[in-house]
């Protein structure tokens, strides 16, 4: 988060200064790909760039605080991804890059499966295997830094309803590392 | 609770969390030895997950910027055809910011600012000898709608010309009530209302152009059915005809051509 200067850091990015809108660029785009990463993987770098490329042309448009640009930047991220899946290009998105995978720990690696050292895409990559409403409930609460409202008005649903889809979903990733450890040995 | 969420082992009690735990997970304010039986791996794994940015996530920035800087030149730029201006949105944003320099507090920004000065001028220019009297590059009048072409004083601190914003309105991108439709800068801030992502002028910023059009001058773009015609010679006025004609299809234009004075008198001939 950008903080009290972030005001000023907006209408200086709407204004066209360069170093304002890399200030904005550099506090978003890695929750933004890691949200987009985790339903498109192998697109989540050109969603990201559509994403920016709509939010540069709404910057002049926008009103609200940070809270409120956060949740518009993902509104505009998921806009987008929902059209590519729409497009009919899920079949190629489906391919896991290689490089994710290289993040992902192996099933027997101790010292991999320990979630102390793990990287924030091998987190994400973990969350993503939740149902898909749960894990999007969840990255942008957690990755998004979003509150339950603003996930609510995002996904469309009712906030009680992201509260128990994020209640299911917490409860699913305990299970899911119980799991890892009994077979991989102690996760921590 | 769906079988799907049954834990895998019986044995291991999952403690139910309360809602202010899992906030504080979510959160990644729970401090994972403060976690509930069976959490401390999840509050690791949610901290991860909101973790510091990695080097590659962030390899992506020059290319960020260069689009970044191309899109605000292409604020400035007008395109030759209506249809790609009204695609792009900026219209009234270009008119504004480059209008900025004319006369205005708006700071010229770079290679841009001169080259929208540039263009600016060849359009006030255009314009005014396409005898369209809505604007002129000295500050002539210019429709309430568009405000101040110099943005004036009240076009905010930096005197840009932006568009006011009247707020986001929801559902140009999904935004819905995320948006808090702020007061903007008002419409004396030297631009246009906004409706979703595309300034509500486009509209009317057509209609100017079928007025010019109207006129002698023959418009080639696209976007406006004028220019789907070729062009015709200038007509010598009919001789009236003692009995009145029922009226034909370019009879408005003929009219509007002619203005309200001509339509006048020709009434008062009938």
């Amino acid at each position: 988060m950008i903080g009290p200067s972030f005001e000023a850091v907006l209408a200086a990015a709407a204004d066209g200064n360069e170093l304002a809108f890399r200030a904005l660029w550099r506090d978003l785009q890695p929750a933004l790909l890691r949200y987009l990463n985790a339903f498109a993987p192998g697109s989540g770098e050109d969603l990201a760039s559509e994403t920016w490329l709509r939010v540069v042309k709404g910057l002049a448009h926008f009103s609200g605080d940070e809270r409120a640009f956060r949740a518009w930047v993902f509104t505009v991220a998921r806009h987008r991804a929902v059209d590519r899946w729409r497009r009919g290009t899920r079949r190629h998105d489906e391919l896991v890059p290689l490089d994710a995978l290289a993040h992902l720990p192996a099933p027997d690696d101790t010292a991999g499966t320990a979630v102390d050292t793990i990287s924030g895409r091998a987190a994400v990559a973990m969350i993503a295997t939740l149902p898909p409403d749960q894990a999007e409930v969840v990255l942008l609460r957690v990755v998004a830094g979003l509150d339950v409202a603003e996930v609510a008005a995002i996904t469309g649903k009712r906030p009680g309803n992201v509260r128990v889809l994020t209640h299911r979903a917490l409860r699913r990733l305990a299970e899911q590392l119980a799991r890892q450890s009994r077979v991989g040995g102690p996760v921590v | 609770m769906f079988p799907t969420e049954m834990p895998e082992d019986p044995s291991q009690p999952m403690v139910p969390l309360d809602a202010d735990t899992a906030e504080r997970l979510l959160s990644g304010r729970l401090d994972p030895d403060d976690a509930p039986p069976g959490y401390a791996d999840v509050a690791r794994l949610l901290q991860a997950a909101a973790g510091p940015a990695e080097e590659a996530e962030l390899s992506g920035e020059a290319a960020a910027v260069r689009a970044f800087d191309a899109a605000q030149r292409g604020r400035l730029e007008v395109p030759g055809r209506r249809g790609r201006m009204e695609h792009s949105g900026f219209r009234v944003r270009s008119w504004g910011r480059a209008a900025g320099p004319l006369g205005g507090r708006a700071p010229v920004r770079g290679r841009g600012g001169v080259r929208g000065r540039l263009v600016v001028l060849a359009l006030a220019a255009a314009v005014a000898v396409g005898g369209v009297g809505v604007w002129t590059a000295g500050g002539g009048p210019f429709p309430r709608e568009l405000g101040s072409p110099s943005g004036g004083p009240a076009a905010g601190g930096s005197g840009s010309g932006v568009p006011a914003s009247q707020g986001y309105r929801p559902g140009a991108d999904g935004a819905g009530p995320l948006r808090p439709a702020g007061p903007g800068l008002g419409p004396s801030a030297g631009a246009a209302q906004v409706t979703g992502d595309r300034p509500p002028s486009v509209p009317s910023a057509r209609e100017p152009a079928t007025a010019r059009h109207g006129g002698d001058v023959t418009s080639h773009g696209g976007g406006s059915d004028h220019g789907a015609k070729p062009n015709r010679p200038a007509r010598q006025p009919r001789p009236k005809p003692e009995k009145p004609e029922p009226k034909k299809a370019k009879e408005p234009r003929e009219q509007a051509a002619k203005g309200p004075k001509a339509s006048e008198s020709r009434k008062s001939s009938d």
